[in-house]
């Protein structure tokens, strides 16, 4: 392994449509694992919403986003966390969600940004 | 122990759930600066109640500050003022940054 090799996490806030930034931290995540590098994928807040089963949004006209997740293990993406309070604010648990992930503690969370070179927040 | 985080952000507490999040989040040790309209945060009264100030340092960009007129001496005296050079310095000082907006 090549010594340039980074930690990034990408920590995504918003839900999946109507903004474009759910889909460039997915963009962000996916080139980053191309390129090698060691990523961490979080979940918090609106973010949760990305993963809910059964979106359609071809009756919005946008393409499935959820879809796309279940691509991260093509990429060698397995660390993906989910913000436990923004499930159960949400009435939501990880059965409902489209992929399997980590749910994760608000100090979790914390301990993923304190290991990481850089931190990208959308 | 880990090396601080800063963690920047942007939007007013009043009007975005960016600050909460952060502060769910954010070590003990580090580093929170409140830039463009994060500023008014200030301005919201549970400042008052969270007690930030015993575990995270606090900062406010000063321009942004006085740009609305929040730059009165009443303000908050555990929020301390940076200039723009004081930006850089923080952000020198702590391994990584965190833009929360």
């Amino acid at each position: 392994m090549s010594d340039d090799r980074k930690t990034l996490t990408f920590i995504t806030r918003r839900a999946p449509y109507g903004l474009g930034n759910a889909k460039a931290s997915l963009d962000m995540v996916l080139s980053a694992a191309v390129f090698d590098q060691q990523v961490h994928y979080i979940f918090m807040g609106e973010g949760v919403l990305q993963l809910r089963r059964g979106q359609q949004p071809a009756a919005i006209d946008a393409k499935d986003l959820s879809a796309a997740f279940s691509a991260l293990p093509l990429y060698d993406v397995d660390s993906i966390h989910v913000e436990a309070e923004a499930l159960q604010a949400r009435g939501m648990s990880a059965a409902d969600l489209v992929i399997p992930v980590k749910v994760a503690s608000a100090a979790d969370i914390a301990a993923l940004i304190n290991v990481s070179d850089a931190v990208f927040n959308l | 122990m880990s090396t601080p985080s800063l963690h920047i952000v942007n939007k007013s507490s009043l009007d975005s759930h960016a600050l909460t999040s952060c502060l769910a989040v954010a070590t003990p040790g580090d580093c929170l600066l409140l830039i463009e309209d994060g500023v008014y945060s200030v301005l919201d009264p549970s400042w008052r109640e969270a007690d930030l100030h015993t575990h995270l340092e606090i900062y406010a960009l000063a321009e942004d500050l006085q740009a609305r007129g929040l730059d009165a001496d009443s303000l908050d005296s555990r929020i301390r003022r940076v200039d723009y050079a004081g930006f850089v310095a923080l952000a020198c000082r702590c391994a990584r940054s965190v833009s929360w907006s």
